[in-house]
């Protein structure tokens, strides 16, 4: 198993890998009691027998004032979140710290994630179990008189989606060694699931609304009892959304520097208009000031406290200023107008200032060469994202908003336009024909030997417009990320000890451009792989070369058609689930919506009722 | 002890999903069974 955030960005298994005996016991009891703990709970408590969960419900809901069947679920889903991202920040910290596990459960973060996916799926379960009646119009009949709330049926669905990553990585890494990036496709699905179980909290949180309605207490009076919960939602798919650009926040991407604007203008137009046109004024303000408080939080814990490199974060805080100033202007009752218009404010104002940020506090700023092409398709990303996170805010809302065949339109391109940066973002081929002289200067070390490193670069001009050009070592004990600065034309000095010892695997880096290459300084022997150690001598030349080779040693190519079938196989699992949260979705905001049939019966009954003498 | 199996290994990743799986496929065969009934109930009258 690899729940390896651990593959996602460290090195390889230890030589000989291995996973002790010891381990598979603790997960497949573990696995087994939990499944006979889930059941026993579940369908003990639709027969009458068991009373455990209805009394827990009953609590949740004394002390919320929702139903039990939301209340309870949503704090076992909020803390299982939490456990989760925490145990993924914690991991990736220590993999890029210290390298590979000793074996699957080697690693203490494993079991915060484990837990958390676990927590976030038994959370839906609790959902689709718990209601005694048909919770809301829009619920999944289970049995003759088993409703289960829509959302219930969504976070089960993103629980088991993340958790059949971990199988799937396994096969993965079998048929191509370790993928060392977090944007493997199947750890694309462990965090993309737990990330869209925001999603399935917000719909379960309408249905939860219109479930305590009444004719004296329309939804519209219960609004404000939901701003805080919506606040922490949105804030919470912000963090989720977020998620996707761990690499940059730790300042070792593996991708172009424009996927950074890409993703994070894509998290603020998602996470920002939705939260504003699902939770009314101010929901952006506090959505980002949740995230603030989430990431600083995550920051100090995994840095000063457990002593791991510190994830750094981006701030959204100019863009949520955007969208709060948007809707004074337009109303969000029109959410593509206000979609399209707040996604420019985003895509400009908000992208100024990430990329002032970046420049204080990122661990790799965004440099002028960058310009514009990074202003370019993070403006489209920020209106793609809005317009989505418009079209799912229209969708969420309680008070159901008039349908617009535009606004899926648009949603529908915006999508289409999303892949499109996707591809020409991964889009990279190396740039051939740069080498390096490097001379290395031993300068001690209190745990073994480091270097200073002058570089000569021929071209002199490789590095002149480079989106990055930087010392990168890991995996020794540490992470170090340096940039080089230029002390005549062409010729470079690091700006940090270079660790050149044990585990360390030590770089430069090159992003000129769409390429992405590197010149190993420093590797170790790594019988796994296996590889030879590349030695660090106090002068030598190499050739840059393709980066992935040096950062993923532990990859190996598999035939075309292996590979056609395994990228198809996860898109066809990822594609069924984004199909199955649109159609949630839709069917949320149509059973709220009373349709012409509706209306038709209502008054069918009406007549039948006058008829029957009722008046 | 140390099994003689890859780092990733599958023996210990099907624990991971299996409690979701089981789950699921208990829900799912509920839902047919009882569907088939709900439906006869519905033609009956």
């Amino acid at each position: 198993m690899n729940f390896d955030f651990g593959t996602i960005l460290a090195a390889t298994a230890p030589p000989a890998g291995g996973a002790e005996i010891a381990q598979i016991v603790i997960a497949t009891t573990a696995a087994s009691l939990l499944t006979a703990a889930l059941l026993f709970l579940g369908l003990g408590h639709r027969t009458g027998r068991v009373k455990i969960l209805q009394r827990v419900a009953d609590f949740s809901e004394r002390s919320s004032g929702m139903p039990g069947w939301l209340a309870f679920p949503s704090a076992v889903a909020t803390v299982s979140l939490l456990t989760a991202v925490v145990g993924m920040y914690w991991d990736i910290a220590l993999h890029i710290d210290n390298g590979r596990d000793a074996g699957p459960l080697a690693n203490p973060a494993h079991y915060f994630i484990l837990a958390g996916l676990f927590g976030i799926f038994s959370a839906g379960f609790f959902a689709m179990v718990l209601p005694r009646e048909r919770p809301s119009t829009v619920s999944i009949r289970l049995g003759r008189d088993w409703w289960a709330p829509l959302g219930g049926v969504l976070i089960c669905a993103c629980g088991a989606f993340s958790l059949i990553g971990f199988p799937l990585d396994d096969i993965w890494h079998r048929l191509f060694g370790q993928d060392v990036t977090l944007w493997g496709p199947t750890h694309l699905m462990l965090i993309g699931g737990a990330a869209m179980t925001l999603v399935g909290i917000a719909v379960l949180s309408v249905e939860g609304l219109r479930a305590n309605a009444s004719a004296d207490t329309p939804v519209e009076e219960l609004l404000h009892t939901k701003m805080l919960r919506a606040v922490a939602l949105t804030g919470g798919l912000l963090l989720g959304l977020s998620t996707f650009q761990a690499e940059f926040d730790f300042g070792v991407p593996q991708f172009q520097l424009i996927f950074q604007p890409i993703l994070l203008m894509l998290a603020a137009g998602v996470g920002l208009v939705l939260a504003r046109v699902y939770a009314g004024p101010g929901a952006a303000l506090g959505a980002a000031g949740f995230f603030i408080l989430m990431r600083g939080g995550l920051a100090i814990l995994v840095g000063p406290v457990l002593g791991q490199t510190m994830p750094h974060f981006p701030l959204y805080i100019a863009e949520a200023v955007v969208v709060e100033t948007v809707a004074l202007v337009v109303s969000t009752q029109r959410p593509l107008r206000f979609g399209l218009a707040a996604g420019i404010g985003i895509g400009t104002v908000g992208l100024a200032a990430e990329w002032a940020w970046s420049r204080l506090w990122m661990p790799l700023p965004w440099p002028e060469s960058a310009f514009p092409e990074a202003a370019i398709v993070g403006f489209a990303a920020a209106i793609a994202g809005a317009t989505i996170g418009a079209w799912i805010g229209a969708h969420l809302s309680p008070i159901p908003l008039p349908r617009s065949p535009q606004l899926r339109r648009a949603a529908v391109c915006s999508a289409a336009v999303l892949a499109a940066l996707v591809t020409y973002g991964l889009y990279t081929p190396a740039q051939e024909g740069v080498s390096a002289q490097v001379s290395l200067r031993d300068v001690g070390g209190p745990a073994g030997r480091e270097v200073e490193a002058t570089v000569r670069l021929h071209p002199a001009d490789a590095a002149a417009d480079a989106e990055w050009f930087d010392v990168t070592a890991w995996q020794g004990g540490g992470l170090v990320v340096a940039p080089l600065k230029r002390s005549a034309p062409g010729v470079y000095r690091s700006t940090e000890p270079i660790p050149v010892h044990g585990n360390w695997k030590a770089m430069i880096r090159l992003h000129d451009g769409s390429s992405l290459t590197a010149l190993p300084i420093y590797l170790p022997r790594d019988e796994a792989i296996p590889v030879g150690e590349v030695p660090a001598p106090s002068q030598f030349t190499r050739t840059f070369g393709d980066e992935h080779q040096l950062l993923q040693r532990e990859a190996k190519g598999g035939s075309p058609l292996v590979t056609a079938l395994a990228y198809s196989a996860v898109a066809g699992i990822a594609l069924s689930l984004l199909v199955l949260l649109a159609w949630a979705l839709h069917r949320l905001a149509v059973g709220l919506r009373p349709t012409r049939r509706r209306v038709r019966l209502r008054l069918r009954a009406l007549a039948s009722f006058q008829h029957g003498g009722g008046r | 002890m140390i099994l003689p199996l890859a780092h990733h290994s599958a023996l210990v990743a099907l624990p991971v999903f299996a409690p979701a799986l089981v789950v699921i496929v208990v829900l799912l065969v509920h839902r047919l069974r009882e569907k088939r009934r709900w439906e006869e109930e519905e033609a009956d009258g």
